[in-house]
């Protein structure tokens, strides 16, 4: 069994056993290739994501944990962080200050943590940059709740998708 | 909703903030943007092209390397590295790919450790070296996602047939690099140890000693500086001598920066150093004479 393959196993494992909450799923997408991942993190209660439950596409190198994997949203979330239309995410840790130290599971949850610290000087989606680099925190928290109820709250998103 | 003509500056100073000067990165929101993917394999690109063609670490060299590198440069200099070549008889030159410190002092380690293999120093060092799992666990790494990393070094440090079987698992990429990110964790978890101790030099330039971490020590291709250094000498319980090759005027020839462990190894007779030459932004291994 080679390096990266132990690695993903024990992670697997690690998270059935002791699964963060906001991280609902986390497994690989087929049985026959476990260098692509899929995660659900849920929004969190009190937030202005909360009741969303966001799903990423997680793809692992084959120089993992060396590397970093690469991870998108597959819906659409607003943020500004986050490419609206690719899913893309803008964080570091994923980038330039990704160690072997963090694991699949930690990243997903950075990521959630991303969705309630936004950091709006390091955009990708410069509509929701610029609402909070204004001050407007009314039209940030309403938009965000809006797209949330949209694309990532499963009742309203099936309605909305039966009735467009 | 905002024109769209602002967007265009907003998303140019926060490409810039990530240092990342490609040309059309300003183009956020369309779809010939280039990913952060693409970004990042442009920039290693960059780098490898830059140093690819260098060993990750050398074979010993002569001193002439050094001396022809500043044959041009300002008169300190070449006076410094005069003095170097006269007391010194070789020296190894380390790829410059930020991760030159750790993969120095890595590799001469496990270079005395062979030297001296046998000896008291060479067991309590093992020792002391075997304990940084211990350091790690107990500042709530996960070992046993971590072991991996471990054993390569556990295995360069272990006497090997002869010396050059060392210089070639240090000449192995995956092998190497392996090595050097050990040596980040373990600074990592000897940093938030002695947290007390470290964050009054760290608090100055960042918000927190993990902010610290996480951005400066951890990641793969980020310099050392004095905390780290100071950090993995702890840890290992070796004393680092680090010629500095400066412009700074000094009556001894080169000044020597020497940090030793606060636990040093107790073993009796005398005790090996790792001696390091600097140079802004980089460092070899040296090998003093006598």
């Amino acid at each position: 069994m080679d390096a990266v393959t132990r690695r993903l196993i024990k992670e697997l494992r690690d998270y059935q056993r002791d699964p963060n909450p906001q991280v609902v799923e986390l497994s690989p997408t087929s049985d026959d290739n476990l260098l692509a991942w899929r995660a659900v993190i849920a929004g969190q209660e009190g937030t202005i994501y909360e009741g969303g439950r966001f799903d990423l596409d997680i793809v692992v190198p084959n120089s993992y944990p060396m590397q970093p994997p690469t991870i998108k949203f597959i819906g659409r979330v607003c943020h500004p962080n986050v490419h609206f239309k690719t899913g893309e995410i803008c964080l570091d840790l994923l980038k330039s200050a990704w160690s072997p130290a963090w694991t699949l599971q930690s990243a997903c949850v950075a990521i959630g943590v991303l969705l309630t610290s936004p950091e709006p000087d390091s955009p990708l989606n410069c509509d929701a940059a610029n609402l909070l680099r204004c001050g407007d925190m009314r039209g940030y928290n309403s938009l965000v709740r809006m797209y949330t109820q949209l694309y990532a709250v499963p009742s309203t998103a099936a309605i909305m998708s039966s009735t467009s | 909703m905002h024109p769209s003509d602002t967007a265009a500056p907003t998303a140019e100073q926060g490409l810039d903030q990530q240092q990342q000067p490609i040309e059309n990165g300003a183009d956020t929101g369309k779809d010939d943007r280039p990913s952060d993917e693409e970004i990042l394999r442009y920039e290693r690109a960059i780098k490898e092209a830059e140093t690819g063609a260098s060993p990750l670490i050398s074979d010993i060299l002569g001193m002439q390397g050094l001396e022809k590198e500043f044959a041009s440069g300002l008169e300190i200099f070449q006076r410094k590295v005069k003095h170097l070549s006269q007391t010194c008889k070789g020296m190894r030159t380390v790829k410059r790919d930020g991760n030159c410190f750790y993969r120095a002092l890595s590799f001469r380690f496990c270079e005395l450790l062979w030297e001296r293999r046998g000896t008291p120093w060479a067991q309590a060092a093992l020792a002391r070296a075997a304990s940084t799992k211990d350091i790690m666990t107990e500042m709530g790494y996960d070992m046993s996602l971590l072991i991996d990393f471990w054993e390569p070094f556990e295995t360069a440090l272990k006497p090997q047939e002869d010396s050059k079987t060392l210089l070639e698992i240090f000449q192995t990429e995956y092998v190497s690099d392996t090595i050097v990110c050990y040596l980040r964790l373990v600074t990592a978890a000897v940093l938030k140890k002695y947290r007390d101790l470290f964050e009054a030099f760290i608090l100055d330039s960042y918000p927190s000693l993990d902010a610290f971490i996480g951005s400066q020590v951890e990641p793969m291709n980020i310099e050392a500086d004095q905390p780290h250094i100071v950090a993995i000498s702890n840890a290992l319980g070796i004393t680092i001598r680090i010629a500095n090759l400066d412009p700074t005027p000094t009556d001894a020839g080169v000044n020597y920066h020497e940090l030793s462990p606060m636990e040093p190894l107790e073993v009796p007779g005398d005790v090996p150093e790792v001696v390091l030459l600097y140079r802004p932004g980089h460092y070899d291994v040296l090998y003093p004479s006598g």
